[in-house]
């Protein structure tokens, strides 16, 4: 049954898949064709940057375009395999997609890097390639991504829940939004909170040299301080990221209505 | 057997249903019939688990009827279904990967009874295509309750036509509980073995065809337009 949800979900994203490839590689050879103009290969990393902060709308784009498909009729909830299966189906193939487009932009990316650093067009401390920075980047960016999509997708279905009370109805995006900006504002007092403070700075990992450096976005941001990652705000956030994608599958199964 | 018990659905202050009690027996052929409006669709969709009652309870198979109740029953629905991008084999092999009870055979016969191209995406079929499309995929399936929701909207006579014969030829008689909701009465007479109309979200009346055929010489749609005298 999954393996079935998955090849659907997949046949209506393939020919957004294509066209995102395509569009990733003409970004690419435009960002040549300008630094090729210009005589200044550095130019082109302006435009690799671009497209790796496309890949933080990327993933929710994609399931967003992946729940648009079934919202003419909510056909696909009569169905045994229950909201979570039917959401995992979407999220995993979003993630397949974003994963290639992200793979793809790495290969152009080290190409990019290897031609700089043998002609030398870019200084690189070491002339060596900077891996480690570059799965931190991987990383911090599929963090990031996947935070907007896991919001999106419990914010899209207590939209749709809403359309059973039409009072509510004509104000489903004002309450949307209230629900993420509450939420924002109680994460941002919480964290305030000096026991909360000392619990998070509790457990740390070194990673790098001394400094403060952060990635991510939001609740799913994460932090090295002094060449250290905290952790137990890594694992708060995975399980409450985890707790909302339930939440959402609790609301496809009980409160959306056709 | 499908039971809806003191069955009420309130969308705001509209209600949709009102205190609605109706059975369905195993193996018999349904229509329900009523305006637009009149609260069929939303009947339908609580037999399929896709709405809930705000009052009362829908039991399929003596269970409550939730998004579960799909293993159970197969519910042609009058919009959405059938997805655009993906072609006629495609979507088959969607239903037969969902539905243990899907029958790839009875999808064969039914391609060619249906004169489906196996290969045409849906986005490219005419409407008469697409509504012979999704009776496929239903009739495909040996579940116990088949619910059709406007099978005929917006079809052609010659399309309904098909439909009906396809009902005729395909429908396990005696074992599969059929509810049809439509407009077009004529072509559906003949199958119909129960009617009942609903109005304004109540039941206004219910009979049985043959009794009102031999009883009271009269057909489904002089009987529709008499209650509405």
């Amino acid at each position: 049954m999954f393996q079935g949800l998955l090849k659907k979900d997949f046949l209506l994203i393939k020919n957004y898949f294509w066209l995102w490839l395509i569009a990733v590689l003409a970004i690419y050879g435009a960002g040549l064709m300008f630094a090729t103009y210009y005589d200044a290969f550095a130019l082109v990393f302006p435009f690799i940057f671009m497209i790796y902060l496309f890949h933080l709308v990327l993933l929710p784009m994609t399931e967003m375009v992946l729940l648009k498909a079934e919202e003419k009729g909510q056909y696909w909830l009569h169905s045994t395999a229950g909201g979570m299966r039917l959401l995992l189906s979407k999220l995993v193939v979003a993630l397949a997609v974003f994963l290639a487009s992200l793979v793809l932009t790495d290969v152009l990316a080290l190409i990019t890097l290897n031609i700089a650093n043998v002609q030398e067009y870019i200084h690189i401390p070491g002339r060596s390639v900077p891996y480690r920075e570059g799965f931190l980047l991987n990383g911090a960016l599929t963090a990031g991504a996947l935070y907007f999509t896991v919001w999106g997708l419990f914010l899209w279905t207590v939209y749709h829940s809403l359309n059973a009370y039409p009072l509510l109805k004509k104000v489903r995006w004002g309450v949307v939004i209230a629900i993420y900006v509450a939420f924002q504002g109680l994460a941002a007092k919480m964290l305030e909170i000096p026991l909360i403070e000392k619990w998070f700075a509790s457990w740390t990992v070194r990673v790098s040299e001394p400094g403060t450096q952060a990635w991510g976005i939001g609740a799913m941001s994460f932090s090295v301080e002094n060449g250290a990652i905290q952790i137990w705000p890594i694992i708060v956030s995975v399980l409450f990221h985890v707790g909302l994608f339930l939440a959402a599958a609790w609301l496809l199964n009980r409160k959306v209505e056709v | 057997m499908i039971e809806l018990r003191n069955v009420t659905k309130e969308y705001g202050k509209r209600k949709a249903l009102q205190d609605v009690s109706l059975q369905f027996e195993k193996g018999k052929i349904y229509g329900i019939l009523g305006p637009n409006g009149s609260g069929k669709s939303t009947m339908m969709k609580m037999a399929a688990g896709l709405v809930f009652p705000s009052k009362g309870e829908v039991i399929v198979n003596g269970q409550p009827a939730d998004r579960s109740i799909a293993r159970d029953v197969a519910y042609l629905s009058s919009e959405g279904m059938v997805y655009p991008g993906l072609t006629v084999q495609q979507m088959i092999e969607f239903f037969a990967a969902q539905h243990k009870d899907f029958s790839l055979e009875k999808a064969e016969e039914l391609i060619q009874f249906m004169s489906l191209e196996r290969h045409k995406k849906v986005a490219k079929m005419s409407k008469g295509q697409q509504g012979r499309l999704k009776l496929l995929l239903v009739l495909s399936r040996k579940a116990p309750v088949l619910l059709l929701d406007e099978p005929f909207l917006g079809l052609d006579p010659m399309v309904r036509d098909t439909i009906v014969k396809g009902l005729v030829s395909f429908i396990d008689f005696g074992e599969q509980t059929v509810i049809i909701t439509t407009h077009e009465i004529t072509e559906i007479e003949p199958v119909l073995e129960e009617a009942v109309i609903l109005d304004e979200g109540m039941v206004r009346a219910r009979c049985h065809v043959e009794a009102l055929r031999e009883e009271e010489g009269l057909s489904v749609l002089q009987w529709l337009k008499r209650n509405y005298q």
